[in-house]
């Protein structure tokens, strides 16, 4: 067994690293996937497998495989974005070693974490090493977002698609922290196939979240401005993941009439069931929510306000 | 113990958002007479140079000779071990040095606040020019006594109306008109507009404000005194107050259509009653469904804004005038 096996659910972008370490595919990748679908920890495995000096086992703890582990490996160069996107100096700083040769490993790797938050300046200058990157280099760019990689980019690397988690695969992980089957099976699938999401919102309570988001949804049901506008505002820095919320709820809403059993938010069936929103005010609710997605694409931040004009006007007057 | 009562505590903490108060208790604080006076700045000198300075003795010490410590922009320090010690072991009665702290934020730091426990402090908060009481105004009157001149309300007004909220300036203003009618003087309109140079301050509140009231023009001028002191700068603070405005009428509107009472629309609104008095009549000037329309175009405006539109300040100029006008699309 080696490293690569370690990642389940992925075999389309797990067969493409394999290429990758065998030596067969030297071309630069565009790891595409959502957040926690596992893109980060099957390039680490491949990286592993490529510098591995120990076991080439998952469980192998060589020098190498724990530097890579710790993104402390000579020849390993992560540049990831934080709170800020990816500037140029950073991308310069990076490239200065990618004409060297590695100092212990076959191979020298750059992992760019966040390819679409790169600036245009930043992308540009990593355009001409992917072009012709050297022998002993290789680049592996993750994205969650491929539309908002710039296309000169893409079209130098290699498409390698993470889809979501099956989730069989989430659950069977979840149920291992969590004892009431049927709220893991929620937290899986309000994680919409990211493992990492569903840790995430499970350690963190975020079921918490969804509740108000539905009792929002309510209140805009009732059309009671003065509570709907306090509510909102009460969601605080909450607003991105609020949204995601309520946009599953909206989808609920619409299976539920047809098959309750494929409902993302089971455990509140009964009372999306009651709830009083018909499907013009859906529909407006889901187009108001692609027009907030789409305006704050460059902007990222939503104001309390943008949401309850959404709220406002999708229940109209 | 009981402490004698002309006996000066060993901190003196200052702190608020007003500079002007806080500049104020430094030149105060500077002219202390029968003390060595040092001023620090919590930006550039740390914890230890604060402590040296009120304990080491200098070359030149008289036998019981007393100190005064200013230390500006003392909320910048972290309050190192040092520093705490110093003023946990600090003895109220020991008036050898006195520590001036100006905080210039609305909150203390744990070692101001030890500070201000074992002394006194002092909060300068910002002062009001909104709802229906002018903090600003009744402070022209005050500040003119100071200088012993008589000002009524209605100068007082007037001279703020003329020079805006920036205290710098009207101190400056109420000095030259002070020497100008003479101690115990009664300065009249003429007298003021002899003195005082008009430049004309608005805040982003206000332009939305005027915008809600339908008082289209108000609204354009001080948008454009908006823009002429802050720029481009001025943008995203109008859109964010004509949103917030909106927001408050959408409220009250919706309230007053179900025939809610004042009490109730208050509080949906998130105002007080006095404020209500005020808001009421702007609010009958509207129906929900052009406030949901301007709450739409708002959005747009606030994207366009932060974005990289084109021609910013005529796309907010358009929206206040479809707030404040009738039947203007922006």
């Amino acid at each position: 067994m080696v490293m690569l096996d370690e990642v389940q659910g992925q075999e389309d972008g797990v067969r493409h690293l394999r290429r990758v370490v065998a030596g067969q595919l030297v071309s630069p990748l565009l790891l595409v996937g959502e957040e926690g679908t596992g893109r980060r920890f099957a390039t680490l495995q491949a990286i592993r497998e490529m510098f591995c000096t120990g076991t080439r086992r998952p469980d192998c703890s060589c020098p190498d495989c724990i530097q890579v582990t710790a993104g402390a490996h000579p020849d390993l160069m992560i540049v990831e974005a934080t709170d800020k996107d990816i500037g140029i100096d950073s991308i310069r700083d990076a490239l200065e070693r990618a004409g060297s040769f590695p100092a212990v490993a076959p191979v020298r790797v750059f992992l760019i974490d966040g390819a679409d938050r790169m600036t245009v300046p930043a992308a540009n200058a990593l355009l001409k090493t992917l072009e012709e990157p050297p022998r002993t280099t290789r680049f592996f760019l993750l994205t969650d977002n491929e539309r908002r990689v710039i296309p000169t980019i893409r079209s130098r690397c290699g498409r390698v698609s993470f889809g979501r988690l099956p989730e069989s695969f989430i659950l069977s992980v979840l149920s291992q922290h969590c004892e009431d089957h049927g709220k893991a099976l929620v937290y899986c699938r309000i994680a919409e196939g990211s493992l990492g999401r569903a840790v995430r919102y499970w350690g963190s309570g975020r079921l918490g979240l969804r509740d108000k988001v539905f009792s929002i949804l309510t209140l805009g049901s009732k059309r009671d401005f003065a509570s709907l506008f306090t509510a909102i505002d009460a969601l605080g820095k909450e607003i991105p993941l609020s949204l995601r919320f309520l946009e599953q709820l909206l989808l609920d809403l619409a299976m539920i009439q047809y098959d309750p059993t494929r409902i993302i938010n089971r455990d509140i069936a009964d009372k999306l069931s009651a709830l009083r929103v018909n499907d013009a005010v859906r529909e407006r609710l889901v187009a108001g929510l692609r027009d907030i997605r789409a305006s704050h694409r460059t902007t990222h931040i939503v104001l309390p306000f943008h949401v309850k004009t959404l709220f406002a006007t999708a229940f109209g007057v | 113990m009981a402490k004698p009562a002309s006996t000066p505590l060993p901190f003196r903490v200052f702190y608020g958002a007003e500079d002007f108060f806080l500049d104020r208790a430094i030149e105060r604080a500077k002219q202390w007479e029968g003390r060595r006076v040092t001023v620090l700045d919590g930006e550039e000198d740390s914890e230890r140079d604060i402590v040296a300075a009120c304990v080491m003795p200098y070359v030149d010490d008289e036998p019981g000779s007393k100190r005064v410590i200013i230390v500006d922009n003392a909320g910048k320090l972290k309050g190192d071990r040092g520093l705490r010690s110093y003023i946990d072991s600090k003895d109220r009665l020991d008036d050898t040095a006195i520590l001036v702290a100006i905080v210039r934020s609305e909150k203390l730091s744990e070692v101001w606040q030890t500070a201000a426990s074992k002394g006194q402090s002092f909060e300068h908060k910002k002062l009001l020019t909104w709802d229906n009481k002018n903090q600003v105004v009744d402070w022209i009157g005050k500040e003119a006594a100071a200088c012993g001149i008589t000002l009524g309300a209605d100068l007082s007004k007037t001279l703020y109306n003329g020079v805006g909220n920036d205290l710098y300036r009207l101190a400056s203003e109420i000095r030259k008109i002070a020497l100008l009618v003479g101690d115990g003087g009664k300065p009249t309109l003429k007298d003021l507009q002899l003195v005082v140079t008009a430049s004309p301050s608005a805040e982003p509140w206000q332009v939305a404000e005027a915008a809600v009231a339908k008082d289209s023009r108000r609204a354009m001028r001080l948008v454009s005194t908006v823009y002429k002191n802050m720029g481009d700068e001025a943008l995203v603070p109008v859109v964010n107050a004509l949103m917030r405005q909106i927001e408050k009428l959408v409220v009250a509107r919706q309230m007053l259509d179900r025939g809610a009472s004042e009490e109730e629309i208050a509080a949906g609104a998130d105002m007080t009653r006095g404020r209500l008095f005020y808001f009421l009549p702007m609010v009958r000037k509207h129906d929900l469904r052009t406030l949901v329309g301007h709450m739409v175009r708002l959005c747009k405006l606030d994207v366009n804004v932060k974005g990289a539109a084109n021609s910013k300040r005529t796309l907010v100029e358009l929206a206040v005038l479809a707030i404040a006008g009738e039947g203007v699309a922006a």
